[in-house]
């Protein structure tokens, strides 16, 4: 049971990675990946190219993401540094780390989580998209439709939200019409990996309720109803 | 007293270098990939096993054989003459005496217990290669797995830096 297999790992060793000879193939390894908390997988990108390519897969991400049993303790603005981001997260074997990190913008507050990303926005209208237990970030661009002032009130926000049948994050932002004290409100939205956002149509009716409209959001765009599920945190 | 149990369903494995493994039913599903070919009707005669010789084949078998929860028909009798904590100590030792192997042997039990999908097994194999990535250098990483580094310094400064908390 045990042939003496030393050609594989002996002398000649660069011969045997010259000839692309993986020792574990890539679902072997990606299993492997999956038991590691994100913390050693970002240094394991640091190997070489194809373990750098596995690990940025999307796929692999949301599975790590879904298997993950990192816990995210604490996240707020460090007071002591007000350009910076601390958080605190733990693993499943209790092992506490601190995140830190700079910010884009000041005094970030987050708008809503959603399959364990954070959605982060500024008094300035600015977002963010944050994976805590990657440290990995991605600045929206600005909106392209938003008239006048940007700031955050009560019928100018956003939303973070999983679209199922096309597996991608979407955000969407709702804003006032032209029209001071009109009842419009409009919407557009934003997919995590597009150029810009795409402005998809008018609600009509007053802009009731900003949390049940996060909870189950329903756009009648172009015809079609489009239902994004949204995430919670406690 | 189990043999005494009639009509036990035997599957027919087959390796591609042509090797053949008769074993029974129960041992078989251990393996996720398996029970679903099983479940889903396409296992009437022999399942190739592709990408596995029959070296990694028999010890897959027998890890199975040893796996299968023995409780059967009458579970609550087997239970009775082994305590459960005897037993799972009894498996623990058995489980040390057979990952004591080569490395190259170890990998190809990772990737056939991947690919069979056998949850108990993927642990157990794949627990080295978690601790060398856990506690070692990149360069022993690289070492482990027979793996080159092929970043450009400019490339792997950048990487450094956007993935800086993990190396905190």
């Amino acid at each position: 049971m045990s042939s003496p297999s030393k050609t594989l790992m002996g002398g000649k060793k660069a011969k045997v990675v010259e000839g692309n000879a993986r020792l574990l193939c890539s679902d072997a390894l990606t299993e492997v990946f999956h038991k590691l908390p994100a913390r050693t997988l970002a240094s394991c990108r640091m190997v070489c190219k194809y373990w750098m390519s596995l690990l940025s897969d999307v796929h692999f991400l949301h599975e790590h993401l879904n298997r993950s049993q990192q816990k995210l303790l604490l996240f707020a603005n460090d007071r002591a540094n007000d350009r910076s981001l601390a958080m605190v997260l733990a693993d499943a074997n209790g092992y506490m780390y601190q995140l830190s990190r700079p910010l884009v913008a000041q005094s970030l507050f987050v708008h809503n989580s959603c399959n364990g990303l954070l959605c982060l926005g500024d008094s300035k209208g600015a977002v963010e998209l944050l994976n805590p237990t990657t440290g990995e970030s991605v600045v929206l661009p600005k909106p392209m439709y938003t008239a006048g002032s940007s700031q955050f009130s009560s019928c100018n926000w956003h939303c973070l939200g999983f679209c199922p049948s096309t597996k991608q994050h979407k955000i969407a932002h709702f804003y006032p019409g032209a029209h001071a004290g009109s009842l419009e409100v409009l919407c557009e939205i934003y997919t995590i990996g597009d150029r810009d956002w795409r402005q998809i149509g008018t609600l009509r009716g007053a802009p009731i309720d900003r949390d049940l409209w996060r909870a189950l959001f329903f756009v009648r765009a172009r015809g079609k109803t489009m239902f994004i599920s949204c995430g919670w945190c406690a | 007293m189990a043999t005494r149990e009639a009509g036990k369903k035997m599957i027919m494995l087959k390796s591609p270098d042509g090797m053949e493994f008769e074993v029974e039913e129960a041992v078989a599903m251990e393996s996720q990939t398996i029970r679903k070919m099983i479940e889903d009707d396409c296992a009437d005669t022999a399942i190739l096993i592709p990408n596995i010789n029959s070296k990694i084949l028999s010890r897959v078998i027998e890890y199975c054989n040893k796996h299968v929860p023995t409780t059967g028909a009458t579970g609550a009798a087997a239970s009775d003459t082994v305590a459960p904590a005897a037993l799972a100590e009894d498996l623990k030792i058995w489980d040390a005496e057979f990952i004591k192997v080569n490395r190259a042997t170890r990998f190809n039990l990772i990737q056939a217990a991947s690919y069979l999908n056998i949850k108990g097994l993927l642990d157990l194999t794949s627990q080295t290669t978690i601790d060398t990535i856990s506690d070692n250098s990149l360069e022993e990483i690289r070492s482990f797995l027979s793996t080159k580094n092929d970043y450009l310094p400019e490339e792997e400064q950048t990487i450094r830096r956007e993935n800086q908390w993990a190396f905190q």
